[in-house]
Parts: C-alpha cells; structure tokens; sequence
C-alpha cells in the first residue's frame, strides 16, 4: 500500500485506556479503513457509517487485540468483516449502475472539469467491477490490491485458509477479466470512450 | 476444441511463471482468441485496480468519530442502566408474585396457612438449638486445648485487625469527601 505507519506508543497507550491515542489512531488509520468500506460498499454513505462502525468495535474490542499483529491487518479485518456481513444482510451484491452515487471525494492531483470527470468515469468502472464480485472474493481484491497485504495476512484477516485465499483471488481474476469488456461496452452505451470522460 | 489449461490458470496465477511456462503461455495465446481475449481483459482490469487510488472520506472525520464514541457511550451507560432497571423490576415482580399467592393461599386457607407458619417456625426454633448446643460443645472442648496464652494472642490480633480495617475506613470516606 499506500501503507500507513504509527508509532507503536500510540497503540500500547489507546490499549492502556487512552482515549486521545485512539484518536491519533482514527486520524492515522481513517484513510485505509474508509477506502476498504467505500470499495467493498460502493456508496460514501454507507462507507463513512462503516468506517465509523469499524473504529468502534476496535475500540471495545482493543483488550483483545494481539500486539504481536499488524494494527492496520488487524483494523482492516474488522472492517472487512463488518461489510461482508453488511452485504450479506442487505443483499447489495447487484447495484444498479444508474444507483452508482457520485464520486465527490475522488482525489485528484490536477482538479478541473475534464479530468475530474475523468476520474469519476475511471471510479464508477472500478466500482461497477467489484460490485460485480462476491463479497468476500471482493475483500480479497481490495485487500491484494490496496493494501498489499501478503496471502497469509489476508487469509488471518479474512479468517481463510491461503489456499482458500488463492483460489478467491483466482476466480475473483477470472470474473474481473470477463466484466472488463462489459464494463467497457456499458461505458461507450453512456456515450464515453474507452479512456475518455464522457460528453458533460 | 483447444485445451484452455493450464494456460487459463497461467493467465491469472497467483505466483510467476518460470521461462518454459510463459513461453509456452505466449505460443498458446497466438492461437487461442478466447485465452487471448481473457489475457487482454485480465490486464486492463488488474491495470485500473492497480491506478486507482485511496479514497479518502470527507474532512473531519475524526471529529465526528469522536462524537459517535461520547454518543454511544452514552447510549450503552443508559442501556445498562435499563438492564438493570429491569432486572430489578423483573425480581420485584417475581417476589411480588411469589407472595402474592402465599398471602392469597392463606387468606383462601387461614387454618392451613397457620399450621404451616408454625412448622416453620418449630423447625427454625430447632435448628437453633442444635446450632447453639454443637457451638457450646466445640468452644468446650477448644478453651480446654488451646492455652491461655495464645487466646489472649487471639483476641490481640483480632482487635487490632479490627482496629486497623476502622482506620483505613475513615481515611477513605474522609478523602471520598473531600474530593
């Protein structure tokens, strides 16, 4: 990743009951946790409900926290756990495209119209090809490719096997590779070209 | 019909391939359009996963996180304070019952009611005796084996355990209120 590195105090002393070094926490980690729930969810909404969600149970749940694991695995496994289970619940595994909510806070390094539009045509075909995965082979992507995260951290955090990691992440190729050219077709029938904004 | 493994597995294995296996990968995909269009599509989509970036949520997210944590802490303080409210409740309730039918069964049946109370109250009278006549017996046959001394070392460090558990009792209440 886009790997995000904190002093290991903050930890031991948000573990010792201090609450302002979880805030450092949240400050540090906001940014990773919201990513995974925004790609796994899809929608800003959910996400920032989500990511609030996952700072929550890891703050009741820190007594259990291993010291001896990455913190930021660690924060992501609870977070992908929650949304798995989020989606499960809510069935959201098809959204509709036309359902697909405005991407406002896609960071872009040179802001204007065009290449803002742009970036919010190359996230909306992001989004629509992990919408288009099963949860938990969703995870398994994001994971892979947002957090670098080795087979056997994201089989601990998805709480798999690594074979079981490998071949999720095998047939989670397989379905992308196959959405890809869907994908494509379906941005061209809104009237954008393949590396192209569409008409505004 | 063309074999499409292990080539399709190649496309999108997991590990890399040595020499012979991506030689043999690309010979493969000169023939094979269906591996080539799945090869073509695999690498434009793991391309836009791999450009795109962290999304970022909007400003002050740590702010609100810490209102969500004094808010749902106090949500879970006046839960608790529910459960236990109920649990109360629930106990009251089931004394109340129990009760209840012991003061209803007596009034529908005074006379039995009675000679149930006073079978009890034979029974406790009992009991008691029996306690006190095995507590005279024991305290007996100890004063005759224990020596003088070591009661009057008994009761010293009782009363000066007793002494030592009043003090650090005012102390705290002391400081409790001052502070």
């Amino acid at each position: 990743m886009r790997s995000v590195s904190v002093p290991q105090e903050w930890v031991a002393q948000a573990r010792a009951g201090d609450r302002q070094a979880f805030t450092l926490l949240v400050e540090a980690y906001q940014v990773p946790v919201y990513n995974l729930c925004r790609r796994m969810l899809g929608n800003p909404g959910e996400a920032e409900d989500a990511a609030q969600e996952t700072f929550w149970r890891a703050f009741q749940a820190l007594e259990r926290y291993d010291p001896q694991r990455p913190f930021a695995t660690w924060l992501l496994s609870i977070a992908a756990h929650y949304c798995i289970d989020y989606l499960r619940r809510q069935r959201l595994v098809a959204l509709s495209l036309e359902a697909m909510p405005d991407y406002h806070d896609v960071p872009d390094p040179a802001p204007g119209p065009e290449s803002s539009a742009e970036a919010h045509e190359r996230e909306r075909r992001v989004a629509s090809m992990l919408q288009s995965l099963d949860p938990l082979d969703r995870a398994a992507i994001v994971m892979r490719y947002w957090y670098d995260l080795s087979y056997e951290e994201m089989s601990e955090a998805l709480s798999l096997s690594v074979s079981a990691v490998k071949s999720r992440l095998h047939r989670a190729r397989r379905q992308l590779a196959g959405v890809w050219p869907e994908s494509q077709a379906s941005g061209l029938a809104r009237g954008g070209t393949h590396d192209a904004a569409p008409a505004v | 019909m063309m074999p499409h493994q292990p080539f399709e597995e190649w496309l999108l294995a997991v590990h890399d391939l040595s020499a012979a296996e991506a030689a043999k990968l690309e010979s493969h995909l000169r023939e094979c359009s269906s591996c080539r269009a799945l090869a073509t599509g695999w690498a434009e989509a793991e391309r836009r996963l791999e450009a795109a970036p962290l999304l970022a949520p909007t400003e002050g997210f740590a702010e609100r996180w810490q209102a969500t944590l004094v808010a749902r802490e106090i949500a879970q303080r006046r839960w608790q304070a529910w459960l236990v409210f109920g649990l109360s409740l629930a106990g009251a309730l089931a004394l109340a019952v129990l009760l209840g039918w012991q003061v209803l069964s007596s009034l529908l049946s005074p006379a039995h009611a009675a000679v149930g109370l006073l079978q009890v109250m034979v029974w406790v009278a009992a009991a008691v005796a029996a306690a006190q006549e095995v507590g005279l017996v024991l305290v007996r046959s100890l004063a005759a084996l224990v020596p003088p001394g070591l009661w009057i070392a008994l009761v010293v460090g009782a009363a000066a355990l007793i002494s030592l558990w009043l003090i650090t009792m005012s102390r705290y209440a002391i400081q409790g209120v001052r502070q």
